[in-house]
């Protein structure tokens, strides 16, 4: 009880700051900017405190952005402007199917 | 080919369309690719993706992100060939997932002390690795889990756009993206140690 309100008047001071855990389990959310500014900033604040964590956060960014430009660099296999064309065609095709038959169909 | 037929009027959305589809073809086959892990495979989704894209353009939205909404239709004629093979997509890893821990290149990296010195440990790892090996591990993720990789990864959608293209709550796909991602760490790591790309007592 006394630990409770121990921590709601923490809370009421503005000092709820992120444990370790708290901030991990946020890592990769961090990471995708997929947080909300009020926890982004929480995050922030234990990375400033905590090397511990900063280190690991910064890795997983550098991580993931470089996976991320990697992939970007995958090559095709196949002649994709070959492929378009294809595309165009088929297109064409549905578009405009030989007109007899939805000739037919209109009369 | 100079004279064109006369078309019907509906034939004046297929410039509209192919406006619209030809900037994002490449990416959308690149998709393909590892949705169904096979280029033939691949063209035949995309080719399908597009005719039904092209039927149903009606129901795109002017000034809505184009890319995610073909994403989603070629996302559900990939669901349609599972079913038509008669294959469920997988729910369960191929791997012991649950025992892929976060930050487990962190920790592989610092076991083999490629931490010490300071520098950047990431990056130094990135550098031995090239686009073929993501590549890979893409891959070799198990069907749900790779259908959110590349999203991520390839066509580079948010979190909401990959619910919106997958059609799954926001949380389930941010569980399944991020668990991939271990997997992905996993992989990456046994391909880097097994093509001697890192070395080092790993094993204490
Ligand atoms: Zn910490």
């Amino acid at each position: 009880m006394r630990w409770g309100n121990t921590m709601l008047r923490i809370k009421a001071f503005g000092l709820d700051i992120y444990g370790c855990q708290e901030a991990l389990e946020r890592l990769d959310d961090y990471v995708d900017h997929e947080l909300s500014p009020e926890e982004t900033q929480k995050v922030r604040q234990h990375l400033k405190l905590c090397h511990h964590c900063a280190r690991k956060f910064s890795f997983e960014e550098e991580l993931i952005a470089g996976m991320k430009s990697k992939a970007q660099r995958i090559q095709l296999p196949a002649d994709v402007d070959a492929f378009k064309a294809k595309i165009n065609a088929l297109l064409k095709q549905e578009a405009a199917p030989e007109s007899d038959q939805s000739a037919a169909s209109t009369n | 080919m100079e004279t064109n037929p006369p078309s019907p009027p509906e034939s004046g959305s297929i410039g509209d369309f192919s406006v619209l589809l030809e900037p994002i073809l490449a990416s959308a086959l690149k998709t393909a690719t590892f949705l169904t892990r096979n280029s033939e495979d691949a063209e035949d989704l995309v080719q399908e993706a597009a005719l039904q894209a092209f039927r149903s353009f009606d129901q795109f939205e002017q000034g809505t992100n184009f890319k995610a909404w073909f994403l989603k239709v070629q996302h559900n004629c990939f669901l349609g060939r599972l079913r038509r093979d008669a294959r469920r997509p997988q729910t369960v890893a191929i791997e012991d997932e649950e025992t892929v821990e976060n930050l487990y290149l962190y920790e592989q990296t610092r076991g083999i002390g490629m931490h010490k010195g300071g520098g950047d440990p990431a990056g130094k790892l990135l550098d031995r690795l090239d686009s073929e090996q993501i590549a890979l591990a893409l891959r070799a993720l198990p069907d749900e889990f790779r259908v959110v990789a590349t999203l991520y990864f390839v066509e580079e959608l948010t979190y909401e756009q990959i619910a919106q293209v997958v059609d799954r709550p926001l949380n389930t796909v941010r569980s399944r993206l991020h668990r991939s991602r271990r997997l992905l760490q996993k992989s990456l790591w046994q391909m880097a140690r097994e093509r001697g790309i890192v070395s080092g007592n790993a094993d204490e």
